[in-house]
């Protein structure tokens, strides 16, 4: 499903502002938002989420359109079946495992078990080798086991759109490597759409069909990897990215 | 003695009780507003919210009557239309605590609803959550200890309302004499026996109160 973004948006806090000028389109089921810290990448993603608005711009999923501020639409957060994973996870301390997975399923305001959803949670679980541990509370996971909460929690509602704002920096190195292998599963399974936010080159390398490149709130360069792996000519994928990341860092200003 | 006890102690737990709730619903309520909202003027507010806290309870009293006074902006409107007079009354003593409790609840359950990580309650609306499920299953949930450690500090204190009480509802033996009117009657008549036991009792349920709210005010998670 095609991605379309172009939007605006100034911040101004402490005196300071803020420019966003986002504008890509993202194609295939896998695309990387790549760039430095504060570069304006989550900030997207969350106008994305509808959970900050934009100035001005449009936002679309295929044929869905979330924001058009042309038109005024601007869909509420809950109507836009886009996935949120957050950075440090937001799982809800007060719930259980099972219960964190289960939140996006229901819709009453007190607790409610049962049903086709206590069987679909069943299943996630399983999936995502969390069975053991679905009547723990998130303060006593490992970083791995709150991301795969965090990523059954919003895939169970299957969305059109996965959103992850670096979701492997809070991980150690060691972890980091199988924690992106088995994003890179989830996707084949699931066949969602991903949107990654990352500042790991790795990340690059494993997840990316799509890259967009961030810096200073702009787009920079939108690449096609596949294409550019698949075309005769083209360049490898590693020499895509030493490319971008010489753009990126000239060498001697880091 | 137990008798002469027993009274003022089940006035004072009722009109403490009627307070502790009318606080829990508006402090709460503001509580939340502040918290949440960014408007202006909202400093003001928050000051104006506390002010209760810091103001002498007799000078809050005089606000009070000229409030709900018989010649008071509202006092007049309810005695001409609907026959309600509140001067005098154990519900003006209810009210004349509910005002002194007040700050402490709104205090808590500001800095209870502020501990409430933001992103949280996003998440949940990325989860199709309306407001109202955010607010129940979200918010409430983790702010609810701070906000019920508030609420006993808002009991304790109308327990032991003295000042706004006496300005709004007097000091009338089994109708609007609570605990600590009930000491002071007692003293100043030389009944050290009934003071002493009054003021025990006093002691132990406002020390009871704050060991629980000093419980709950620890994070739980």
């Amino acid at each position: 499903m095609k991605v379309r973004v172009d939007i605006r948006k100034t911040l101004r806090a402490h005196g300071r502002e803020f420019k966003l000028d986002a504008s890509f389109e993202a194609e295939h089921d896998s695309t990387v938002v790549f760039g430095p810290s504060g570069s304006g990448k989550s900030l997207t993603m969350q106008c994305i989420a509808g959970l900050v608005r934009p100035d001005e711009g449009r936002i679309q999923i295929g044929e869905h359109i979330l924001f058009d501020s042309a038109t005024g639409v601007d869909l509420r957060p809950q109507l836009r079946n886009v996935g949120f994973v957050f950075q440090d996870y937001a799982l809800f301390p007060h719930l259980t495992v099972e219960k964190n997975i289960a939140f996006g399923l229901e819709k009453s305001l007190t607790e409610t078990s049962g049903g086709d959803g206590a069987a679909r949670v069943r299943e996630f679980l399983t999936l995502f080798e969390l069975d053991p541990l679905a009547r723990s509370y998130p303060r006593n996971l490992s970083g791995g086991q709150r991301q795969r909460v965090a990523v059954a929690r919003a895939l169970i509602r299957q969305p059109d759109l996965l959103l992850l704002d670096e979701p492997l920096s809070a991980l150690d190195p060691v972890l980091r490597g199988r924690v992106r292998r088995e994003l890179a599963d989830i996707q084949l399974r699931f066949k969602v759409p991903m949107l990654v936010i990352t500042h790991d080159p790795a990340d690059v390398e494993a997840f990316a069909e799509n890259l967009v490149v961030f810096d200073h709130g702009r787009v920079t360069r939108v690449l096609n990897l596949r294409q550019g792996i698949e075309g005769p000519t083209a360049l490898t994928r590693p020499q895509v990215l030493d490319q971008t990341l010489a753009e990126l860092y000239p060498a001697g200003a880091g | 003695m137990f008798g002469q006890a027993l009274v003022p102690l089940l006035l004072t737990l009722k009109v403490a009780g009627f307070a502790t709730l009318l606080a829990l619903l508006t402090g709460g309520l503001c509580a939340f507003l502040l918290a949440r909202h960014s408007f202006w003027g909202r400093d003001i507010l928050d000051a104006i919210c506390t002010l209760p806290m810091v103001m002498p309870p007799t000078v809050l009293g005089y606000y009070l009557i000229v409030v709900i006074g018989r010649r008071g902006w509202v006092g007049s409107w309810l005695h001409d239309s609907l026959g309600i007079n509140l001067m005098f009354t154990w519900q003006g003593a209810v009210l004349a605590s509910a005002v002194v409790a007040f700050p402490l609840v709104f205090k808590s359950a500001r800095a209870a609803f502020e501990g409430v990580d933001t992103q949280l309650e996003n998440a949940a609306r990325t989860l199709g959550s309306s407001e109202l499920r955010v607010f129940a299953r979200v918010t409430l949930p983790l702010a609810w200890r701070g906000i019920l450690a508030g609420t006993m500090l808002a009991f304790a204190r109308g327990m032991g309302e003295f000042g706004a009480t006496l300005m709004v509802a007097g000091n009338i033996p089994g109708k609007t004499q609570t605990l600590s009117l009930a000491v002071y009657d007692a003293v100043q008549a030389g009944q050290d026996d009934l003071a002493n036991f009054l003021v025990l009792v006093t002691s132990i349920v406002c020390v009871l109160i704050l060991v629980a709210s000093g419980k709950l005010f620890k994070p739980a998670y």
